[in-house]
């Protein structure tokens, strides 16, 4: 639990962003409607020592209950977001993607992640069989890839597409607050839902996109939209969170369809199953242990 | 496409004998229609290849109804079956492989801690009954074969983990080369040219490993020997015999091989960690040299001199480490290994018995970078240096080469062109492999290439410069 000290700080610098930032069209704060109850107050007059009495009061009054109702930092609400999207333990899932190309008929892939902590990561290949066995191991931004013809560990670059049109980083990370440094850009409102809009900012160059707008719904901390560019600005994809069920003891997406604004009809959908907590050695997430992954 | 496998051994292997060139020469009559032994035998082998991967493709769905009732202890099997067709483009124009392979594997968990692995390959090459091409010792050396591949037992007790079977251990960073992976031996009857985790022998040996705090630490104990498998006299890439001079009778031997004792055995340590982005290995194995040591004796007579060859397979200790690093999308790899007293042929008809221990270092430099996020690119710079050298070796000191390795795809990935080169840069002595694939249905891929070598007969892939050929692939995956 913070101190009030801490809290009083982050209230302060909440309300100076806010300031600074949200549109006029955005809903207001809470904490505005609050000074405004204030204002008139103090505006009455009122004479002595019980004015003194009241103004103590009132300035007390900004600093404390405010934190209660203040938004949290841009870090706090992308965590909680992260943490929707997975639990924050050692846990695996697999994950079945649909390539959809106009046109062509749908491919499919099917593959086991499993992830310890925010920044080891093995991709394991189930289908389609010709890819089966090929095993993907991330520890932050370093990558090798296990090939069954090859039968040994090699490094590779993050530029390597080795699991068919979705980024490696689309599937090997299940959390943004490692990877981007987060500022909240606005409030916007849509469908009757406040969401926070989060620039995210990659805090190295070897991420996977270099920058990311999030739509973080405000009161649940679901993520709904994402939009994901590169360096030089262009859009490379979007991304919609859907299909939340109770997954682990709350509510998590279970699909997310990445669409290329570039192509139309152009898309992949990521869905999510039989997610499980599960103790994961830390051996496991060493290159010399790719070859004993069993298929 | 191993320049190393070369540079490690066939440069002491001069140009082919005569007598022991038989390519061709082949005493059984020619493939007629009605000859129903030959081809009554390719329809029966077929038909056991396919009868086998029904049975197996039948099999499936209830092995995965055995899943969904047990967990994770019971897997699939999966493998594939695959039509390799080969045709010489040069010299004599003629098929030199039409290879059926069945391949299956089945592997999963009888608990937590052990798991296992079982692996069988089946492949027919209806060559030898199609068309009359190849020599009796030929066709009863590659015509068919049953064999059990990496099958194992694997335990596990928190950080440690053992594997004991037959298995292939490899070691290395390098792509498409065999420097640094010395453990298992090689299936070079088709010189370098197939996959290589088909390419390896695996071994009847038992792994341990140890993991803590980043480090890992292996120890390898082989007790049943291996040896590389050559193609044998008149076969497509029989790889060249010693030189002799002109008028001298010859007489090989046949091959010695150690026996199966415990003394004999061959063991192996490796240290591996990452630290800071590198991933750093250091090795070292007391093994064999997996290619014959070809001891001579010479006898004269006033009208002839005749030439013992005695091959034998000698002991070899090798130290090795290895390094890769990625800087700013380049990953850089190196290999290095120190071997201690090889055998290396000498020229010399005055001495004793035609070969001499040196030490000798080869070493790997190599970069891969993908170009516009779609060229898959990797150059290899490799030299073998001979210490003390002799003038009198048939090696040279010093021999240098470079590879190049060259991948993209079209389509969705499903269409890809890829090209291997690799060159000498001492003398004219090149093997030039592309090749393009074609990924349709999740299921199948058709491959469609040729290999073609260039340079003196005594080079490395120079010996087989009349080999040239185009090939064709079919593979269904299960």
């Amino acid at each position: 639990m913070p101190g009030i000290g801490k809290m009083k700080h982050t209230c302060r610098i909440a309300t100076q962003k806010t300031k600074k930032i949200i549109p006029l069209n955005t809903p207001a704060p809470l904490f505005r409607k609050e000074r405004h109850i204030i204002f008139p107050l103090w505006k009455r007059g009122i004479q002595g020592d019980f004015q003194v009495k009241i103004a103590f009061f009132m300035v007390l009054l900004l600093f404390l209950p405010v934190p209660c109702i203040a938004h949290p930092s841009a870090e706090e609400v992308l965590e909680k977001a992260d943490e929707v999207r997975s639990p924050q333990l050692d846990y695996k899932v697999f994950v079945d993607v649909t390539s959809i190309r106009p046109g062509k008929e749908p491919k499919k892939a099917k593959y086991e992640v499993l992830i310890k902590g925010k920044d080891k990561t093995i991709i394991k290949t189930l289908e389609p069989s010709m890819d089966r066995g090929t095993s993907l191991l991330m520890i932050d931004y370093d990558l090798w890839v296990f090939l069954q013809n090859i039968s040994k560990p090699l490094r590779i670059s993050l530029q390597q597409r080795l699991i068919g049109e979705v980024a490696n980083g689309d599937i090997a990370r299940a959390n943004f607050s490692g990877d981007y440094t987060p500022k909240i850009l606005k409030i916007e409102s849509a469908n009757r839902k406040e969401y926070y809009v989060l620039e995210l900012l990659a805090k190295d160059e070897r991420v996977t996109y270099h920058k990311v707008i999030l739509w973080i719904q405000k009161d649940n901390f679901h993520p709904f939209r994402a939009e994901f560019y590169a360096v030089s600005g262009r859009i490379l994809k979007t991304c919609l969170y859907e299909n939340y069920k109770q997954v682990l003891g709350r509510l998590r997406p279970t699909r997310l369809v990445l669409d290329d604004p570039l192509v139309r009809g152009q898309k992949s959908i990521l869905e999510y199953s039989d997610m499980a907590l599960t103790q994961l050695p830390e051996k496991y997430f060493t290159k010399d242990y790719l070859k004993k992954l069993k298929y | 496409m191993s320049p190393k496998l070369l540079l490690r051994e066939l440069n002491r292997l001069n140009p082919p004998s005569p007598p022991f060139r038989k390519g061709g020469n082949s005493s059984r009559p020619p493939f007629k229609k009605g000859d129903t032994g030959g081809f009554g035998k390719f329809i029966y082998l077929n038909a056991v290849v396919i009868a086998t991967i029904l049975l197996i493709i039948i099999a499936l769905p209830t092995n995965a109804n055995a899943r969904e009732s047990t967990g994770d202890y019971l897997l699939d099997i999966h493998g594939f079956v695959k039509n390799e067709t080969a045709y010489r483009i040069c010299s004599t124009h003629e098929f030199t492989k039409i290879k059926n392979i069945l391949f299956i594997t089945k592997e999963g968990k009888f608990t937590p801690n052990i798991g296992y692995k079982a692996t069988g390959r089946f492949y027919y090459d209806a060559v030898f009954d199609l068309i009359n091409n190849y020599s009796k010792g030929v066709e009863k050396n590659q015509e068919d074969e049953a064999e059990l591949r990496d099958t194992y037992l694997d335990f596990s007790s928190g950080n440690l983990d053992l594997r004991i079977g037959k298995q292939q251990i490899v070691w290395g960073e390098a792509v498409g080369l065999f420097f640094a992976d010395v453990v298992n031996p090689q299936d070079l009857r088709e010189f370098i040219l197939p996959e290589f985790d088909q390419m390896r022998i695996p071994l009847w040996s038992a792994d341990l490993e140890y993991y803590r705090d980043g480090n890992h630490f292996e120890f390898v104990w082989i007790p049943i020997l291996k040896f590389h498998r050559l193609g044998v006299s008149g076969s497509e890439f029989e790889l060249s015999k010693p030189t002799v001079p002109s008028g001298a009778l010859v007489y090989y031997e046949n091959e010695r091989e150690p026996s199966n004792d415990l003394k004999n055995g061959e063991f192996g340590i490796r240290l591996s960690r990452s630290i800071k982005g590198w991933d750093l290995a250091a090795f070292c194995l007391y093994g064999y040299d997996y290619f014959p040591t070809y001891f001579r004796t010479l006898t004269t007579d006033p009208s002839t001199t005749i030439i013992t060859f005695k091959p034998r397979y000698e002991r070899l200790t090798l130290f090795g480490a290895t390094f890769a690093k990625e800087v700013e999308d380049v990953i850089f790899k190196g290999e290095f290994i120190y071997n201690n007293n090889k055998y290396f042929l000498v020229n010399d008809l005055t001495d004793i018995d035609g070969v001499v221990k040196k030490d000798f270092l080869d070493y790997l430099i190599g970069v891969d970078y993908t170009f516009f996020e779609k060229i898959d690119f990797n150059f290899q710079f490799m030299q073998r240096i001979i210490f003390n050298h002799d003038v009198n070796m048939v090696d040279n000191k010093m021999t240098t080469s470079v590879s190049v390795w060259l991948k993209t795809g079209f389509f969705d990935n499903t269409l890809e062109p890829e090209l291997f080169f690799v060159t000498s840069l001492r003398k004219s002595d090149t093997m030039f492999r592309p090749k393009i694939s074609y990924k349709f249905k999740g299921k199948w891929t058709a491959v469609l290439g040729i290999d073609v070598f260039d340079g003196r007969p005594d080079g490395n892939f120079g010996q087989f410069d009349n080999k040239d050929r185009a090939y064709l692939e079919l593979r269904y995956d299960f």
